[in-house]
This record gives C-alpha cells, structure tokens and sequence, in this order.
C-alpha cells in the first residue's frame, strides 16, 4: 500500500542511458510512475486530467532527458520539476490541454480500467483527497511531492525555490492542519 | 522544541514512514506534532496510482518512441560546411526568414516542450539538445531555394542588385498574399510601429536585405535587417509584435543559456542557441549553430543572430539601437 519504492541504485547511468535504450527508460518508467501519478493525482481533481497531465510528464522527461545533468539536481528533484510545471500549465490554462499527446494514451487503452468511482468511493481515500485540497495550493504542493515524491526537503526546497527550513515549517504546518480537518470530516460522518 | 526543530524532527519520521517503517509510540509527543504525524501516516500510505488507466499503454508508447527517435540536429564544427560562401549567406537569409515568418502563423508548440527555462516574448525556452524528428506541419512549404548551382534566389539577386528596384521584384520567402512589405519609415507613418535601426555595427558588415525590411501579416509586424561580410560572417536583427496566447519553442542546452540584462530589460543570450538547418551547393542539409541574443522592450520581442560574433560584440549591436 505504501507509495514509496527504494531508490533507483543506478539512477545517473539509467538517464544517461535511457535516451536511446527502451530497457533503461523503461526501470526509470516503472520506478518513477506511480510517484508522478500520485503527485499529479493530488493535484487535480480529475483522474482523467491525471492521466493525461502524468503522460504529457513522461513525454517531456522522454525528449529531455538526454539533457539531464546530474551535478545540477538530483533525478527525481529534475523530473517532478517537470511534473510541477505540467500541473502548474494545467491550472494556468482555461480549457482542456489541446496540445497533449493525446495518442499515446488512445492507441493503447488498458485492459482493465479502474473506473475513477472504484477508488473516489473508497471512503478514506476520497476523504483525504478532499481535505487536502482544502488547504492553500503552496501546502497541496509540498504535501503531493512530499509524499509521492518522496524528495528529502532540501531536494523539494531547489524545486519549488524556497529554503529547506522553509519547507520543514510549511509541511509541518500544513500536516496538523490536515489531520483537524480530517478529524472534522470524521466528526462530521459520525 | 521549537517550531523549527519539530519541522526537522518530523521530516525524519516522514521519511522513515516512507521507506515503510513503523513509528514507536511516545506519550511525550507533543500534540501538535503528534496530528502532523497522524495525517503524514495517513498519506504515507495512500497509493492513487493503481487507478490510472494509461499506466500500460503509455510505457509501450514511449518505449517504442525510443526505439524509433532520430536527431532533428547535431552541431558541427565551425569551417566544416562544404558550402560556397555567398551561397551560404543567402540560404541563411532565406531559411531564416521562412523560419521567422512562419514561426508566427503555426500553432504553439507548447506539446514538445518540458524543462522550461524562461519565458519571453512569445518564445519559450526550453531545456534541450535532442528532441524526436517531427515531420513538419501540412503547411509548411518555404518557397524552393536554389542551391546545385549556387545561383542565388530570385529574391537575394533583386535585393543584392542596387540597381533593381525591390519594390517591383518578385515575392519574399515565404510568400503570404496578405503580407505588406514597408520601409521603416513608411511602418512608422503608416502602421505606427519603430522599427529600431543599429547606430554601431562591426567593421566589415553590410546590409544586404531590401531596404523594405519591415513585414505585416495582419497584426504581426517585423523588421528584419541581416548583414553579412565578405567571409560570409552572418547577423540577423528582428525586431517583432507578439501576442500572449501563442507560444513557440527554442531548444537549448541549458548550460549555454546566460541570462543579462539588455537595455535594461532581461533577455537571454544563448551559445548556438539557435541551430538553423541549411542547404549547402550540394542540396544536401547542413546544421548550422547561431548565437542569438533575445529580449522584450515595449510590447515587441527583439532577437539578434549571429554567425561569428560574440557576446559582448552582440550586446553592443543592441545597447546602439535607436
């Protein structure tokens, strides 16, 4: 059930790699998707939006990552750089991303779908959804690459630009208010 | 504790919550710190991802992409190009100015872009030195540049010629029925828009574009003013109208982009940041690296290009623009 997976031991040689070898984007892929799903997923509303929006990251961290310097940034703290500014171009645009890469997700559909209301419907987890999105959209960030991510705070902190200290308070700040608001929903469904 | 050190005691409970470690009771526990550790257990172990329905066909699309990418581009070493000199000059100026002018009508390219660097004027500028071929637009058709024979095209010989008058020769590259081509003078009076004109340029450089250097496409007005030397150094300055709802992207390594002020204004100078593919005497593609300096002053977006010039050379070109 936990979200977090070890570290990639290899992770520099696996980028460098993965440009032109389908098996090393493909560990990269594996480890990395459920991360960037649940990042994106926190941040949206739509699971559909989530698909598309964590496609589209993948697809820039495809055609980008021959560019990927290791003595700039850590791997993940580059890569969910990536997934922050997709999901912040989701929320800055009005309409449905026109400019997605659509097909990649249409020519293959899954075989077995999960329908958004299998999981909206389990309680605890819609439940957490929706109080975290009550809190202020700098705290729904941290909180979503915090726990999706796993980035240690200093990583988080060269990603959103603030000081690691900053982002200690902010989290921590932010987690007591989740958990009052989620002991109001509890109170609330008693 | 203070807030502080409760912050930093918490993210080392977080962490060890991640990596799927239980946490000892401690009665001690403070009460605020203990709801933050509440609601981190709680989201430590909430897993969203198995509700994704492209997690399978996503990863056999790119994985097939990889098996089938080729480069758009690759640098070469300066001197390398097996083109004749005043060949090379024109077909940069034509490619160029196709590239330009048509830049402005294709819709944004915002889909293959991914580590953003900086937004400015209607570009955006991402990280990247490789990206997927992609076969060009429908409507992308630059008129054809004459090139086994090296003669230049029609429209560099009206323009290279003093004794041709450009307003009666033939249509620019590309052509567009609905552009207007204008002196500076006549942008001015008639469309209000100042084209700035260089008051330096280095020795040796010679204008060689018509004297109506200015284009209207609609809304969209550009100046584009390109000198070059006898030994084929090349310098491009546009100068152009933009609107906020279309972006285009450059590609660049992200190591040669160096941000300075320009004017007063921030802009962007970038080491071969703007890779022009052109046609050698051969027809065949060469790849052509351009320092290129760009940034917005009142509502129209400047880039400058150059072949051989450098950083300091280039910023002079523009702090004389008047």
């Amino acid at each position: 059930m936990t979200t977090t997976l070890p570290l990639l031991a290899n992770e520099t040689d696996l980028a460098a790699r993965a440009a032109g070898e389908p098996s090393a984007f493909a560990i990269i892929y594996d480890h990395y998707f459920p991360k960037v799903y649940n990042y994106v997923r926190y941040r949206v509303r739509d699971v559909d939006v989530a698909d598309e929006i964590t496609a589209l990251v993948f697809e820039r961290v495809l055609t980008g990552i021959g560019s990927y310097r290791p003595q700039k940034a850590p791997f993940g703290a580059w890569l969910f750089s990536i997934a922050r500014n997709a999901v912040h171009d989701h929320h800055r645009s009005t309409s449905r991303h026109p400019w997605l890469p659509l097909d990649l997700i249409a020519a293959h559909p899954a075989a077995d779908p999960l329908p958004e209301e299998a999981v909206e419907q389990k309680d605890a987890s819609a439940r957490l959804l929706q109080a975290v999105r009550q809190l202020a959209p700098r705290e729904q960030d941290l909180i979503a690459l915090k726990f999706a991510s796993g980035l240690e705070n200093k990583e988080i902190a060269k990603v959103v630009g603030l000081s690691e200290s900053h982002v200690g308070v902010i989290l921590f700040r932010a987690l007591r208010r989740l958990r009052n608001l989620l002991g109001d929903k509890e109170n609330s469904h008693e | 504790m203070n807030e502080k050190m409760l912050a930093e005691q918490l993210e080392r409970d977080i962490e060890r919550l991640l990596d799927g470690r239980a946490l000892p009771d401690d009665p001690t526990r403070d009460a605020d710190y203990q709801q933050a550790l509440e609601a981190a257990q709680m989201l430590a172990q909430h897993d969203m991802s198995p509700e994704s329905r492209v997690r399978k066909s996503l990863r056999q699309n790119l994985l097939q992409r990889i098996s089938t990418q080729r480069k758009v581009w690759s640098p070469r070493e300066k001197g390398a190009y097996p083109m004749k000199p005043r060949t090379k000059s024109f077909v940069f100026v034509g490619i160029l100015t196709a590239f330009l002018l048509t830049a402005m009508t294709l819709p944004p390219v915002r889909a293959f872009a991914q580590d953003l660097l900086k937004e400015i004027g209607p570009y955006i500028i991402v990280s990247e030195t490789e990206v997927p071929w992609e076969e060009p637009p429908a409507d992308f058709n630059p008129t054809p540049i004459p090139g086994g024979d090296g003669e230049p095209s029609e429209m560099i010989a009206a323009t290279a010629d003093p004794n041709v008058d450009p307003s009666s020769g033939p249509t620019p590259i590309p052509s567009n029925p609905n552009a207007q081509t204008l002196t500076p003078q006549e942008a001015l009076t008639q469309l209000g828009f100042k084209a700035l004109l260089p008051n330096y340029i280095p020795d040796g450089y010679a204008l060689i574009v018509d004297p109506k250097f200015v284009h209207a496409v609609g809304d969209r007005i550009s100046s584009s003013m390109v000198y070059t030397t006898s030994e084929d150094a090349y310098l491009q300055i546009t100068q152009t109208t933009f609107d906020d709802t279309s972006r285009f992207a450059f590609y660049v390594d992200d190591e040669k982009v160096i941000e300075l002020i320009i004017r007063g204004q921030d802009g962007l100078f970038m080491e071969g940041g703007l890779p022009m593919t052109v046609l050698d005497e051969n027809g065949n593609n060469v790849d052509i690296p351009l320092n290129c300096l760009m940034w917005e002053e009142g509502g129209h977006f400047f880039m400058m290009t150059a072949s051989e010039l450098t950083q300091a050379e280039m910023l002079k070109i523009a702090e004389g623009l008047k």
